[in-house]
């Protein structure tokens, strides 16, 4: 088989382990699986297959602590998030983000306390790049 | 070198073949429909692959019988029906102009003769639709395979038995498995890790391709299918084994009985339900056999989707008492009838007794024709 092209995005079980790492710090298989909610029905061998598909992701690194491997996320969880964003902005907003806010703005579910702070962060965004 | 006419006539006899051998095959399925045998789907399948390895074999079977006739062994068996039609129609079977009637029992030699030489626009289209046809297919076939391969090397390796590859993949939301020169890949997604009930039943669906040995047939069937593309028995033949193979494949998982039929059918549609987003590269890729594939035409059409005939096959599950003996009583008629057919379809050797009867009263009709032209001076030396 050939060098496989990595994949940027994360599938949805990728993610939920991404996010019980990225609160961790790092962990072993078992920390992450313990993070897991009750009820989640996941072997100990496929948590650490997840693992390692991450790791060849580029998306943790692994060391050996014993007979443990201890796993700890080489992307910040705000940089996937704006990788995301990107993403979601190409593929579904014809690569124009501000049509990505206006969606977000017009929607009725947004308590005006959350427009009051995402007009804070577009007037401190202006403010910043005009000084 | 195989001579060309040689070739072509093994074509066309491999056309009428499937054509004869599907005719047959839906006779065989309503009997076995009438005799309340439908759900018996393996054997099903397994008389659909049987038939077809003898319209493969079939040219081998004409070459030692002929070898034997050659040989002065069973020399005055004659079944040809070319030469039987000729015979039928010197005792007075049916009434027809002689030449006419030589013109229609020729016209198989005359179309062969034509492609092989190119002669007249006729000739020409044929071969340009087929060329055209087998390049186009080729074309499609290699960039199948070239998405099937994408997928499965962008893929991550898994577990590894034997000859079998597990893999894991974020590119396909349909579990499938394929295989290559010497591996077998069993291909996951890898949501389905954190699904042990959608994953155990789509393991347990793959290997039971694997074992059924449905990967080579795939093989074998999307390799001939752009020299076949012309044949509608060749497309319903292909049908008929894909689903055959599923529904098979079904009952055998639900039969070792490690898997709940209800787990088995929710699987079916969770999957059937990620193949509705559209997956282009996905979709094209072949040879490869998958859990499940949408029907969307059936949808458009309001028919019952193949996916509702699997669940109620799966709910209607029933074990069949003697397959071996409900698969020889099928197999030997049908093959019979088959080789029967593949030498009946021959062209004819040499000039029979009946054929140079044919041929003289075609010339006594000329004669008499010029004659009789001659007679009212239309004709003159």
């Amino acid at each position: 088989m050939r060098q496989k092209k990595k994949s940027e995005l994360l599938t949805e079980v990728e993610l939920e382990f991404m996010t019980e790492l990225w609160e961790l710090g790092e962990g072993t298989v078992r920390d992450v699986l313990d993070q897991l909610p009750e009820g989640r029905d996941l072997a100990y061998t496929s948590a650490a297959t997840i693992l390692r598909i991450l790791e060849q992701k580029e998306f943790v690194t692994s060391r050996k602590d014993g007979k443990r491997h201890v796993f700890k996320p080489t992307l910040a969880k705000d940089a996937y998030q704006t990788r995301s964003l990107k993403d979601l902005s190409m593929k579904l907003f014809d690569d124009t983000p501000a049509s990505l806010v206006a969606r977000l703005v017009n929607d009725d579910a947004l308590t005006e306390e959350a427009l009051g702070q995402i007009r804070a962060l577009v007037d401190r965004r202006l403010k910043n790049d005009s000084g | 070198m195989i001579p060309g006419d040689a070739l072509l006539d093994t074509f066309i006899n491999a056309n009428i073949l499937l054509i004869v051998a599907y005719a047959l095959w839906s006779v065989a399925r309503y009997a076995f429909h009438r005799l309340g045998l439908s759900h018996s789907y393996a054997t099903q399948l397994r008389l659909l692959n049987a038939v077809f390895v003898a319209i493969v074999l079939s040219p081998f079977l004409i070459l030692a019988f002929t070898t034997l006739q050659s040989s002065g062994y069973a020399k005055s068996v004659n079944m040809n029906l070319s030469d039987m039609v000729v015979a039928y129609y010197l005792n007075g079977g049916f009434e027809m102009q002689a030449t006419e009637f030589e013109r229609l029992v020729n016209l198989r030699d005359t179309f062969t003769n034509n492609v092989v030489n190119a002669a007249g626009w006729m000739a020409w289209a044929v071969i340009c639709a087929f060329l055209v046809g087998l390049v186009i297919g080729a074309g499609r076939l290699a960039y199948s395979m070239f998405c099937l391969h994408s997928i499965v090397s962008a893929s991550y390796a898994w577990r590894s038995f034997g000859r079998i590859r597990l893999r894991l993949s974020d590119k396909t939301l349909v579990p499938f498995s394929t295989r290559g020169l010497r591996n077998y890949y069993v291909v996951i997604p890898s949501h389905m890790l954190g699904q042990r009930q959608e994953l155990t039943v789509s393991l347990a669906h793959e290997f039971q391709h694997l074992r059924q040995g449905d990967i080579e047939w795939e093989i074998v069937l999307e390799t001939l299918k752009p020299f076949f593309f012309l044949n509608p028995a060749y497309h319903a033949w292909k049908r008929q084994v894909e689903n055959l193979r599923e529904l098979s494949c079904d009952a055998e998982v639900l039969n070792r009985g490690r898997i709940d039929v209800r787990a088995y059918c929710d699987t079916l549609l969770a999957v059937c339900q990620q193949t509705l987003r559209k997956d282009r590269m996905f979709v094209v890729a072949v040879p490869k056999v998958t859990l499940v594939t949408a029907d969307r035409s059936a949808l458009r059409d309001g028919r019952m989707t193949f996916l509702e005939r699997r669940i109620t096959s799966l709910l209607d599950l029933r074990h069949l008492r003697r397959p071996r003996l409900l698969y020889m009583a099928t197999l030997l008629p049908l093959i019979g009838a088959i080789m029967l057919t593949a030498i009946a379809i021959q062209r004819p050797g040499d000039w029979s007794q009946d054929r140079l009867m044919l041929s003289t009263v075609v010339n006594l009709e000329r004669l008499d024709e010029i004659n009789r032209l001659s007679t009212f001076g239309r004709i003159r030396n």
